[in-house]
């Protein structure tokens, strides 16, 4: 809140949105205004234009289909057929009146409108008098059907008669016979000028009669309604004369049979509704009919055209609209587009300076720095400038940054505490451990040790043990012989040979006695030896004043006879060169003396090696070689050296340096463990000195033990004083 | 094993067949009775149009009264194959215009085929209407050459033809009597120009050509100015073509004006009504028949005819054209037997024209592929005195019996 509104995001995104929105509502607007503006003038086709051509079109089909159907009553040829038509154009009419008041409805005002109205209506006036004349000349046409029927019969029946009056006429006035009951009248009666006269009259009768006949049956078919008249002329004509022949005949019988027939005939064409009348009638309605079909055509065709110019008018006002409602789209779409194309380019400077600058790019820096922080680099500085939220949010990163610094460091020191409690007692373990397998593995050197050191005992203990027995059993047959002549002696009884001889008991007695002597001098030098290895297996651990010339010898004499217990075969020369007065040095004997034994089995070892060597070489180098070892001792300054030199094959280079190493060895499993020299290396650090190397591959191996005359002694006090005083005792022993 | 086997597929394909041919049979009997006009399984309509009113009345009547006779007489032995015949007539009164009406209407009402029409000009406008339909036209009273046709296909002709008659009385007057003076007066319509056309040819064989010839319109008797034309020509034989009315008016003038003439006239006449008209006058006018002397003995028919006759028609005085219908109905009951169940129009045809000649008790037809006609014959009969006819064997006495007359 400290920093200025106008300074904060929310107020900057607000803004932005709110021009946005503005910006949108804006475009809306427009759109709804040019939508409107168009919406209006399609409207204004669609409620003028559009329903103006729809039924102007409508119109010019209906009085299309109504011309064209006005001939389809005229030609009709059954009044049912004409009645069926009839009532379908009378639906027809009806629709156009219909369609024709809508019209006038909308464009009552318009002159063409005036002229369609009129023009349609005399269209369908035209139809209802084609109707009403047709049902008329329908009519007129049964009539003539009846009237020719009519003719027919009379005149059938006229003929019928005519011809037998006149075949009786003729037959009578030639024979004189008028029927065949009757006598001959006499030649003057019937070969009269009467008789000729009225056979006469008779044929001019049967002439009137087919002449009317034939002019009505013209008159029937004529197409010209001129001709009428002449033919009406010539049958009254035909009707006088027939009239006059009548009139003449009248004194006679035929009259009476033949005046109703002519009456008939000639009423035919005379009568109200006459043959002529009619078929004149039915002409005139013919051409009436005609008139009507022109006058509807050209009707039709004017209000066509006018329908025509209607929708060359409505489609004109359309186009206009059209046209209209195209520049407005044009318009609109082009101030839409400019404002899109400000709209997005805002929108994007809004973005740019606002979200991408100010807010993103900030906050990203603000997320790696975080991210940084959480990966654990607390150190990293926060640098983010301003006075929005984002600088807030910044400062407070900070404040939190220091606070998680001050406890990272406390935990720090917190942990490294316990690591190194918990190294320190996994240190203490291992070396527990490790202290655990050297004592495991210097007792295993110990053991094994102590087997090559038994056989060595075993064989220096046989020696005296054979004699022992030797003369125990020597002494046993002495002691028996001394028996049998002690017992001589008691019996008394002797004779030459057998006889008592004290003599031979003395020199008995002095046999059993020296064999006794050298039985107790050997079970001496047996228990001496046993005594020497009890006093080696035991106080080895203590130091004391060792003269060093005696431990030597006492090891190099069991290595020795160890040597020769396992192969009777070897043999050793060894040279002592032992320095008179040696400094005794305060040792651990036994420690010491394992040393020199390892040392001088070593060199054992390595000179029967090269023996058999040479051995199997063949030649005479065998016979020549003598394994020797050769013993020094001597005092260099303040140390003391012991050599231990053989004669053997040596040590190769390559294996000088390992020969420390614990495990390395080169003798075959069932000989060494490797930990011999290892160990020796070890007990010689122990006393503050070293074990050196000299050595000449095939030829020689000195072995030098160095020892420092006033050793370093890092045991305690009081054990040093009781090392002291064994190894006196120790030193006393003799070798 | 085999043997059975084979037995016993002989024995379905024989069930199968005869269940397939029953199947059709039955099925064909169905369609017949259902399909073919007039007839069903009770009876078979036959239609006529004829002359029952007008002059020429008698030679429908005639017909009609022959053919029902027929008709009848069958019908009392159980019909033909359980169906009976019957007969519907209309009158045409000898107008063509009628006469289509007529045959249009009964085709339309149904009848298995037309029978026993009278006239020439009525069945020559009838004719065209049947071939539309294809509908049988059976013995038509006429002799007309339009008929014998033997491209009028449904056309089944009974008797001889006009021009066989004519030359048969041409034949008679120029051999038996030597006549070479003949006039002709005849109707003025097709039956009379078809009469004049065989009298024409006939004497034209004979390198003869008539002394006179006169006509007198149709339905009326108004022959007398024709008669005093013939009279001028002064012929020794009239020959007549027309109905009775006409013919016996003529024949009447003609003695009353004292003319000795043989008039000769055709079966068409009506022989009987022609008599009657004649009465005293009659004696010696000759008349050519078709069919046999109804009262004589020359063929069964003429006695199976009387019988009819005088069981289903007792008033009726057996005649030439009743003869001439019994005939017809006889040949109409032939055809129908025929055809056996399955009475359809196509057997008409089957029956008659394979060749064989049929007797009608002992009147023989014979009709052919291209013959139509099923009778050739023409016999000559006179009024005697009596007003009877008499069979004529050759005009010597027919001669004799004029003079008898004028002796009188």
């Amino acid at each position: 809140m400290s920093s200025k509104l106008w300074n904060r995001i929310s107020t900057q995104l607000y803004i932005g949105f709110g021009g946005a929105v503005a910006l949108i509502i804006m475009i809306s607007i427009l759109a709804l205004f040019f939508l409107d503006y168009i919406g209006k003038i399609q409207q204004n086709v669609s409620e003028k234009s559009v329903p103006e051509m729809t039924s102007a079109f409508a119109i010019a089909q209906q009085t299309a289909s109504l011309v064209a159907a006005v001939p389809r009553l005229t030609t009709v040829t059954t009044p049912e057929q004409f009645e069926t038509i009839a009532a379908t154009i009378g639906w027809q009419a009806d629709a156009f009146k219909a369609q024709l008041s809508i019209m006038l409805d909308n464009q009552g005002r318009d002159a063409r409108a005036q002229t369609i109205q009129s023009g349609g209506i005399g269209i369908v006036q035209n139809i209802d008098s084609v109707k009403h004349l047709v049902r008329e000349r329908f009519d007129v046409r049964k009539k003539i059907l009846d009237l020719r029927d009519e003719l027919q019969a009379v005149q059938s029946q006229l003929t019928l008669v005519l011809i037998n009056e006149i075949d009786d006429q003729m037959f009578y006035t030639m024979t004189g016979y008028r029927s065949l009951d009757e006598d001959q009248s006499p030649v003057s009666v019937h070969f009269s000028e009467q008789e000729f006269l009225t056979y006469r009259r008779l044929v001019e009768l049967r002439e009137a009669a087919a002449i009317a006949a034939q002019l009505l049956a013209t008159a029937f078919t004529v197409t010209d309604d001129a001709l009428l008249e002449p033919l009406r002329e010539r049958f009254e004509a035909t009707a006088g004369r027939a009239s006059r022949s009548l009139d003449a005949l009248k004194q006679t019988p035929v009259h009476d049979r033949l005046s109703s027939a002519f009456t008939d005939l000639l009423s035919i064409g005379r009568r109200e509704n006459n043959g002529f009348d009619l078929r004149f009638r039915e002409l005139t309605v013919d051409e009436e009919l005609t008139d009507l079909l022109n006058d509807s055509q050209i009707l039709g065709i004017d209000v066509v055209a006018q329908v025509e110019s209607f929708v060359d008018d409505s489609s004109m006002a359309a186009g206009e609209m059209a046209d209209k409602a195209t520049t407005a789209t044009t318009t609109s779409t082009t101030i839409l587009f400019i404002v899109n194309i400000v709209s997005i380019a805002g929108a994007s400077l809004f973005v740019w300076l606002l979200v991408q600058r100010r807010l993103i790019k900030r906050l990203d820096r603000i997320s790696s720095q975080m991210q940084q922080m959480a990966g654990g680099d607390l150190e990293v500085a926060i640098d983010i400038d301003g006075r929005d939220e984002i600088a807030q949010l910044a400062e407070a990163l900070d404040v939190f940054r220091n606070n998680a610094l001050e406890v990272q460091r406390l935990n720090l020191v917190e942990t490294l505490a316990e690591e190194l409690k918990g190294k320190n007692e996994e240190l203490a373990h291992t070396n527990e451990e490790l202290e655990r397998a050297q004592d495991q593995i210097v007792m295993r050197e110990k053991l094994a040790a102590l087997g090559q050191l038994t056989a060595g005992v075993a064989h220096e203990i046989k020696n005296p043990m054979n004699f022992i027995m030797n003369f125990s059993e020597v002494s046993q047959e002495l002691l028996e012989e001394l028996l049998e002549e002690v017992a001589k002696n008691r019996d008394g009884e002797g004779n030459g040979e057998d006889e008592y001889d004290p003599e031979l008991v003395e020199e008995v007695a002095g046999d059993l006695t020296g064999n006794l002597q050298r039985i107790h001098e050997h079970g001496k030098r047996a228990n001496r030896i046993v005594m020497d290895m009890l006093k080696m297996g035991r106080g080895g651990g203590e130091w004391q004043e060792t003269d060093l010339n005696v431990l030597l010898n006492d090891h190099v004499l069991l290595a020795f006879h160890s040597a020769r217990a396992a192969d009777t075969e070897f043999q050793l020369d060894i040279q002592e060169e032992y320095e008179e007065d040696l400094v005794k040095v305060k040792v651990r004997p036994q420690d010491l003396g394992r040393v020199f034994l390892n040392l001088v089995t070593n060199a054992c070892y390595a000179t029967d090696e090269k023996r058999k060597l040479l051995l199997e070489e063949g030649g005479d180098a065998a016979k020549d070689y003598l394994p020797t070892i050769k013993l020094r001792t001597q005092r260099v300054g303040d140390h003391v050296e012991v050599h231990v030199r053989d004669n053997g094959n040596g040590i190769p280079q390559s294996a000088l340096e390992r020969i420390f190493n614990p495990f390395y060895t080169t003798k075959p499993p069932d000989k060494g463990t490797g930990l011999g020299l290892s160990l020796s290396s070890d007990i010689m650090r122990e006393h503050g000195g070293e074990i050196r190397v000299e050595t000449e591959e095939g030829e020689y191996t000195d072995m030098i033990v160095v020892l420092p005359v006033e050793p370093v002694i890092l045991e305690t006090a009081d054990v040093a004083a009781e090392d002291s005083s064994d190894g006196q005792s120790a030193a006393a022993a003799p070798s | 094993m085999h043997a059975l086997r084979r037995f016993s597929l002989g024995k379905a394909f024989a069930l199968l067949f005869a269940a397939i041919l029953s199947s059709a049979v039955f099925g064909e009997t169905k369609k017949s009775l259902i399909v073919t006009p007039g007839v069903n399984s009770e009876r078979i309509l036959f239609g006529q149009s004829a002359a029952f009113n007008g002059p020429a009345s008698e030679l429908g009547k005639s017909m009609k009264a022959g053919i029902l006779a027929a008709f009848k007489e069958v019908n009392d032995k159980g019909g033909v194959n359980g169906r009976r015949l019957e007969l519907r007539s209309l009158d045409d009164a000898y107008e063509p215009e009628a006469a289509v009406t007529n045959t249009q209407q009964l085709i339309d009402e149904g009848v298995f085929a037309l029978i026993g029409a009278v006239g020439t000009p009525t069945s020559q406008s009838a004719v065209p209407v049947t071939e539309v339909n294809s509908v049988p036209y059976m013995a038509p009273m006429t002799g007309a050459e339009y008929l014998r046709d033997h491209a009028r296909y449904t056309v089944i002709n009974l008797r001889a033809s006009y021009y066989q008659e004519t030359e048969e009385m041409i034949e008679r007057l120029t051999v038996d009597l030597g006549f070479d003076r003949i006039a002709i007066f005849y109707q003025d319509d097709s039956f009379g120009r078809a009469g004049l056309q065989g009298v024409l040819l006939a004497l034209e064989r004979r390198k003869l050509t008539p002394t006179g010839t006169g006509v007198f319109p149709r339905n009326t008797v108004a022959v007398k100015t024709a008669l005093l034309d013939l009279r001028a020509t002064n012929p020794q034989a009239v020959i007549i073509v027309g109905p009775y009315k006409p013919t016996a008016t003529f024949i009447k003038w003609a003695r009353r004006l004292g003319m000795d003439s043989i008039f000769m006239t055709l079966s068409f006449v009506g022989s009987n009504a022609l008599a009657r008209e004649l009465g005293s006058q009659g004696t010696g006018v000759l008349v050519t028949q078709v069919v046999p002397f109804p009262t004589g003995n020359l063929v069964n028919a003429s006695a199976s005819y009387r019988d009819a006759l005088k069981r289903y028609d007792p008033d009726l005085e057996p005649g030439f054209i009743s003869f001439e219908g019994y005939l017809a109905g006889r040949l109409a009951i032939h055809v129908v037997q025929h055809c056996g169940q399955q009475v359809v129009r196509s057997c008409i045809d089957e029956a008659l024209r394979t060749g064989d000649s049929i007797s009608l008790d002992g009147f023989i037809l014979q009709y052919g592929e291209d013959d139509n006609q099923g009778s050739d014959r023409v016999f000559l009969t006179a009024i005697a005195p009596d007003g009877q006819y008499t069979p004529v064997k050759t005009l010597t006495s027919v001669t004799t019996m004029t003079e008898d007359r004028h002796s009188q």
